[in-house]
C-alpha cells in the first residue's frame, strides 16, 4: 500500500561539470581536466558553439577574445587562443549564508 | 519658523568660510548643498560659480512645475539666490536666464517681511552671517509638492520655504531621512566645479566640495558618493546605479574620434570635467564615428587625422556635408601645413596638434570649452548675442543698401537689402523667399556686409517685418516640436536612447521577437551583421543550456581590448549592448542586468 503512494524519480541526476578543456582550431579536444563521467560529445558541443561564437564575432567586425555565458547553475568562460579555445566550466552554487 | 531662529542658527555656525548657493527653480523640489574650500581669491573679492546644469535660454520664462516632466523641461536654473560674496554680474554672465534677489529680501520674503537681527546686529549682518554658515543649509521649496506633503491645502501661489540645518556629516542620509516618509524621490548628487575669476591672465581653478540633490519623482535612489579628488562636474554613480538624469539630454555632446585607445580613455576623462559638463562619447574608427553621428545630434566632433581605413579628413568631409551645424576640431600629431590648410579648407573650426604639455592641454581644453559655450549661446561670430533677425532689422531700419553674406559651416547664403527692403536672397540652389527662410534658420556662423548690388532683380516682395514675423513664428513652432532636448534634427527620439545613458554604453542593438524581428540600433556601424551574429549566438547558447540541463540562459558577455559586448534575451526581443573596454566583466554584467530591467519597462 505504501508503495502505491511512492513517487519514483525517473530523471537523470548528474553532477555539474567542473574543470577546463582546450580545443584546437579544428574543434578537436586537445586536453581536459573535466571528469571522465562528463560525456565527450557534450564537450565537443560546447566547444563547437564557443568557436562558432568567436568566429561569428570576427565576421561581424567585432573581434572578441573572452566569453562568459551565464546559466543559473553553470558559468562557461572561454578564451579564444590562436583559433582554438580554452574553456572553463564552473558550477554556480547559491551562497551558503 | 521665525527669522530670529534662523539668524541664531546661522550665528552659531558663522565661523568658517562657506557659501550658500541656491538655485531655486520653479516651485518644486530643489535642495542645495554647498561649501567652498580655499575660497580666497588673490583680490579677496567675490567668487563665481559655474554649474554644469543646463541653462535656461535667454528670454525663456520658467514654466510652473507640475510633474517630473515639467521639471525636466524647465531646467533647474530659473532663479539664483545670490549671496553677498558672489558677484552678480559674473553669475549673470554664466547664467543669463537667472533671476536674482538679495538674501535680505529673500529672508524677508520667507519670514513674512520681518528680518529680525540679534543684539548688535544689523539686518544686513543677518544676511552676511548666513553666507558664512559652516554647516549646510538646505532650503526646500514647496510648490505643488507642498500639497502632497501637508494635510492642509496650500495656496499654490504661496511659495513656502522650510529651512533645515543639516549637519555636515551624513548629509545624504540626513536628507534621505528627511524626505523618506514624505515621498519617494530619485536623488542624484553632482559635483560642481568652481571657476575663479580670471586674475592676471591666469585661470585659477579651485576645488569645491559641494553638490546638489535634485529630487525627482520616481523611486528612491542612494545618494552617489563623491570622489575624494578629481575635477569638474561629474556624476559618480554608485555601484549598479547609472546616470540617467535628464540633464544628459540637454548638455553639450562631444564625439571624440581617435584610433589610439589610451588617448581616448585619457581625454574621455578629461573632457568630461569641462565646466560645461559635456557628455562625451568616443569612437575608435571613422565608421563608428559616423554611425554615432547618425544616431544622435552632437555639438562638437574632435577627430584625429591619422587613422586606419577611414582617415580623419574623410570623416570630416562626410560630417561637414551631412551635419553643417556640427563644430569640428582636428587634433593630430601631424605637424604639416598642407594638412592644416586642407582641414581649414574643409571648414573645421580649429586645428590642434595633440597637446604635449600641461599648458598646451589646458589651452586645448579652454578652446573646446569656448566652442561649446559659443554653441550654447548661439549668435554669429563677432556679434554673439545677436541673431540674423536682429542684423537684418538693423540694416533695414537704417535704410541701408547692402549685401549680407552669411556662412554657416560649408553653407553660404546671400541676402540683398536695398533702401531698407529685403530684395532677394540666395542659398544653395534656392532663391527668393525660400532662400531667405533657409538662411534665417541658421543659428550660428559668420557674416559679412558687402556693398549692395544695384543691378539685382527684386525677387522678394513681402515687407521685411512680415517676413521676419512669419519666420520667427515658424522657428518657435519648430523649437516647440523639437522638444526639451532640442533634438529636432532627428525624426523621432530613438527608444534606445534611454539605454545609452547607462554607464559605459557604446552601442545598443535591439532585435524584436520573431516573426517580425524588427531591428533598432544606436551607435553601430553595421547593425545587420552584428544582429545576425547576436541572434545566432543567443539561440545556440539557449539550446546548449537545455541540453546540459543547467537552466535558462541568463546572459552572454564577451570582452576584447577594444570594447565589451553583452547579449541577452528578453520579452521584447534580443538585446546586444556594447560597452567601453575600461569596464570590468562584473560591471558589464551588472550594467546589462540594469539595462534589461529598463528595457523591459
Amino acid at each position: 500500500m505504501r508503495n502505491f503512494f511512492k513517487r519514483r524519480f525517473t530523471g537523470r541526476v548528474s553532477k555539474l561539470p567542473s574543470g577546463a578543456f582546450a580545443l584546437d582550431q579544428t574543434g578537436q579536444i586537445v586536453t581536459s581536466t573535466l571528469p571522465q563521467s562528463f560525456p565527450q560529445h557534450e564537450m565537443r558541443e560546447i566547444g563547437a558553439r564557443v568557436l562558432s561564437f568567436f568566429r561569428g564575432a570576427q565576421r561581424a567586425q567585432m573581434p572578441l577574445h573572452e566569453l562568459n555565458v551565464y546559466y543559473p547553475t553553470l558559468k562557461v568562460t572561454a578564451r579564444f587562443i590562436r583559433g582554438g579555445a580554452l574553456i572553463f566550466l564552473s558550477p554556480q552554487t547559491l551562497p551558503k549564508n | 519658523m521665525g527669522c530670529g531662529i534662523a539668524a541664531e542658527d546661522f550665528s552659531q555656525k558663522r565661523h568658517g568660510q562657506s557659501e550658500i548657493r541656491e538655485i531655486d527653480g520653479p516651485p518644486g523640489c530643489i535642495v542645495r548643498l554647498a561649501e567652498l574650500e580655499n575660497q580666497q581669491t588673490p583680490s579677496g573679492a567675490g567668487h563665481s560659480m559655474h554649474f554644469s546644469e543646463p541653462r535656461l535660454p535667454i528670454g525663456q520664462v520658467p514654466q510652473p512645475i507640475s510633474d517630473a516632466h515639467d521639471i525636466e523641461r524647465a531646467g533647474w536654473k530659473s532663479q539664483v539666490l545670490c549671496v553677498a560674496p558672489l558677484k552678480k554680474e559674473l553669475w549673470k554672465s554664466f547664467s543669463p536666464g537667472a533671476q536674482f534677489c538679495d538674501l535680505e529680501h529673500r529672508l524677508a520674503e520667507i519670514h513674512g517681511g520681518n528680518v529680525s537681527a540679534g543684539p548688535g546686529q544689523r539686518e544686513s549682518d543677518v544676511a552676511r552671517s548666513a553666507t558664512k554658515v559652516e554647516g549646510e543649509v538646505i532650503r526646500l521649496h514647496l510648490g505643488e509638492l507642498h500639497k502632497q506633503l501637508l494635510p492642509t491645502p496650500v495656496q499654490s501661489e504661496a511659495l513656502e520655504v522650510i529651512d533645515q540645518i543639516i549637519p555636515r556629516r551624513d548629509t545624504g542620509k540626513e536628507v534621505l531621512d528627511l524626505f523618506a516618509p514624505l515621498l519617494a524621490f530619485d536623488i542624484e548628487r553632482v559635483r560642481h566645479r568652481r571657476r575663479d575669476e580670471r586674475h592676471g591672465g591666469a585661470l585659477r581653478r579651485q576645488k569645491i566640495q559641494s553638490g546638489y540633490i535634485s529630487v525627482k519623482s520616481g523611486a528612491f535612489a542612494q545618494v552617489p558618493r563623491l570622489k575624494s579628488s578629481g575635477k569638474g562636474a561629474e556624476v559618480i554613480p554608485v555601484a549598479g546605479q547609472e546616470f540617467m538624469g535628464t540633464e544628459a539630454n540637454e548638455r553639450s555632446k562631444i564625439l571624440l574620434v581617435d584610433d589610439d585607445q589610451d588617448f581616448l580613455e585619457v581625454y574621455w576623462e578629461i573632457l568630461k570635467t569641462l565646466p560645461s559638463g559635456p557628455s562625451v562619447h568616443t569612437a575608435s574608427t571613422g565608421a563608428r564615428a559616423l554611425a554615432l553621428l547618425e544616431s544622435e545630434p552632437f555639438t562638437l566632433l574632435i577627430v584625429d587625422l591619422n587613422m586606419p581605413k577611414m582617415d580623419g579628413l574623410q570623416v570630416i568631409a562626410i560630417a561637414r556635408r551631412k551635419y553643417p551645424a556640427l563644430k569640428v576640431v582636428v587634433w593630430t600629431c601631424i605637424a604639416d601645413e598642407q594638412f592644416r590648410a586642407r582641414a581649414y579648407g574643409m571648414g573645421v573650426d580649429q586645428y590642434w596638434q595633440k597637446p604635449g604639455s600641461e599648458q598646451e592641454r589646458q589651452h586645448f581644453l579652454d578652446s573646446v570649452e569656448s566652442l561649446l559655450q559659443r554653441d550654447a549661446q548661439g549668435g554669429f561670430r563677432g556679434v554673439q548675442s545677436k541673431s540674423l533677425v536682429d542684423l537684418i532689422q538693423l540694416e533695414c531700419l537704417s535704410q541701408n543698401s547692402t549685401m549680407l553674406k552669411v556662412t554657416n559651416g560649408t553653407l553660404t547664403g546671400k541676402i540683398w537689402i536695398q533702401a531698407g527692403e529685403v530684395f532677394d536672397a540666395e542659398a544653395e540652389d534656392m532663391r527668393g523667399e525660400s532662400a531667405f527662410r533657409k538662411i534665417l534658420g541658421w543659428k550660428t556662423g559668420s557674416f559679412e556686409l558687402l556693398p549692395g548690388d544695384h543691378s539685382c532683380q527684386r525677387a522678394i516682395f513681402s515687407s521685411y517685418q512680415a517676413l521676419l514675423l512669419e519666420i520667427a513664428q515658424q522657428m518657435d513652432e519648430a523649437d516647440h516640436a523639437a522638444g526639451p532636448d532640442g533634438s529636432g534634427n532627428l525624426d523621432a527620439p530613438s527608444p534606445l536612447m534611454g539605454l545609452t545613458r547607462f554607464n559605459g554604453v557604446q552601442f545598443v542593438l535591439a532585435m524584436g521577437p520573431e516573426p517580425r524581428c524588427e531591428m533598432k540600433s544606436w551607435g553601430l556601424e553595421s547593425p545587420d551583421h552584428v544582429a545576425e551574429w547576436a541572434q545566432q549566438a543567443l539561440k545556440e547558447f539557449a539550446v546548449l543550456g537545455d541540453k546540459l540541463n543547467v537552466g535558462q540562459l541568463q546572459q552572454v558577455t564577451a570582452l576584447s581590448p577594444a570594447n565589451h559586448v553583452a547579449l541577452a534575451d528578453s520579452a521584447k526581443g534580443d538585446l546586444c549592448v556594447g560597452f567601453r573596454s575600461n569596464l570590468r566583466s562584473d560591471e558589464v554584467r551588472e550594467t546589462m542586468r540594469n539595462i534589461l530591467a529598463k528595457w523591459a519597462e
